[in-house]
């Protein structure tokens, strides 16, 4: 079945190749899935996740003439998926600091958390608190990127090391230790979250003298 | 306590992938420090609250932009796959200009300049003999001496064009060379 798929995948590969789209339409409909879980994960907002993807499989099919099938297509593929993650992240940061939903902001007062009713969402996916996912998102986005990438590689979409490796294009050693770093990182945030979560308002000076 | 070696597996060892003395060592500190052990649990912890992120569901439409904007990108590749596009285009450009420079340079020469300088040196030789014969005469008469210079600066007239369309050329060649390297690049970079 395996050796089926594989292929498969192959005569997908070879008639895209050729500009056949439906052939990668086909193709897309086996990764959009795990495509768009991974953007999601990294900018943690639908909207900059489905352009993430769009961009990352425009990119992908107008490169397919370089995939020579030495590597595995799907590892090529989060190859991409990554870069286009992770280019953005730098895009973002270079981009004059707007108001961030996803950051606590720090002022004069302490830390200010702003916190939304987490987004309604398919109403099916009963099982899913809303809340965890929420608190997910927020503290994955404290970390830095090339920290979070592997963490969701690894612990969310749950890729071996050989594999994550491949995809980042780092070697074992500096997967293992990048990985281990942001686990500790997550670990503290995620310890802290209650914290982290109480919302909190931090009047300013004036308002609170106003107030007493 | 030598902790540090033990961290440095840690990950390893939630991740199952630490086997044979490596492993045996790391049970064997984990049995006797609280630390490393605290933070096992609490490592596992957080990967199980990890585990409820819910499976997400790209949008519906996802694949459908992808290939509408392919789609578009084909279309235009289909003008352009045409050999030779990239340097038909701008080799159209240069040779309007081409013609549009000549001409602008030729056309006032002959009509402004080059007329009336010729006919006020026939008007003045009283002849319609060429420049080239002007010049033989020019030691023997005083007259013929004004004869000449204007005859050299008819000749000049005439001449200048050609050095002028030269250097137009060479301006207008790097420039075609330029632009339909251009072409080919905006080519690549659109796949």
């Amino acid at each position: 079945m395996g050796d089926f798929l594989e292929t498969d995948e192959k005569v997908l590969i070879s008639l895209c190749k050729r500009g056949d789209l439906s052939a990668y339409d086909r193709l897309m409909q086996r990764y959009e899935k795990k495509v768009y879980a991974l953007c999601f994960r990294m900018v943690g907002n639908q909207d900059d996740a489905a352009d993430l993807a769009q961009e990352a499989f425009l990119k992908a099919f107008r490169a397919l003439s370089s995939f020579n099938g030495q590597a595995q297509f799907s590892t090529w593929l989060y190859r991409i998926v990554t870069n286009t993650c992770l280019d953005e992240q730098r895009r973002q940061a270079r981009r004059p600091q707007l108001l961030s939903l996803d950051k606590p902001l720090n002022t004069e007062d302490g830390q200010l958390l702003l916190t939304l009713p987490a987004e309604a969402s398919d109403p099916l996916d009963t099982a899913l608190s809303q809340e965890t996912e929420a608190e997910i998102k927020t503290l994955l986005s404290m970390l830095p990127a090339s920290q979070r990438i592997v963490l969701v590689l690894r612990d969310m979409e749950g890729y071996s090391y050989e594999e994550i490796a491949q995809i980042l294009n780092i070697n074992g050693g500096t997967v293992k230790s990048r990985l281990n770093r942001a686990r500790a990182r997550l670990r503290d945030l995620y310890l802290k979250k209650e914290e982290l979560f109480r919302p909190t308002v931090h009047l300013n000076r004036k308002e609170r003298r106003d107030r007493l | 306590m030598s902790c540090e070696k033990f961290t440095k597996n840690m990950g390893a060892y939630l991740d199952c992938v630490l086997s044979g003395k490596e492993l045996s060592e790391f049970q064997e500190h984990l049995s006797v420090c609280n630390t490393c052990r605290q933070e096992a649990e609490e490592l596992q912890s957080m990967f199980s609250w990890l585990k409820q992120a819910g499976e997400l569901t790209p949008p519906k439409d996802l694949r459908k932009s992808v290939l509408a904007e392919l789609k578009k990108e084909q279309g235009r590749k289909g003008i352009r796959s045409f050999p030779g596009f990239s340097y038909a285009a701008p080799a159209a450009v240069v040779l309007i200009m081409l013609v549009v420079g000549n001409l602008s340079l030729l056309l006032p020469l002959h009509v402004s300049d080059a007329v009336p300088m010729r006919a006020a040196y026939q008007q003045e030789s009283g002849t319609v003999t060429p420049p080239a014969d002007a010049i033989i005469y020019t030691e023997d008469s005083p007259d013929n001496e004004q004869v000449s210079e204007k005859s050299e600066l008819s000749s000049e007239v005439e001449r200048n064009p050609s050095p002028r369309l030269l250097v137009l050329n060479l301006v207008l060649i790097p420039l075609f060379l330029f632009f339909s390297l251009r072409f080919q690049q905006n080519r690549k970079e659109a796949g």
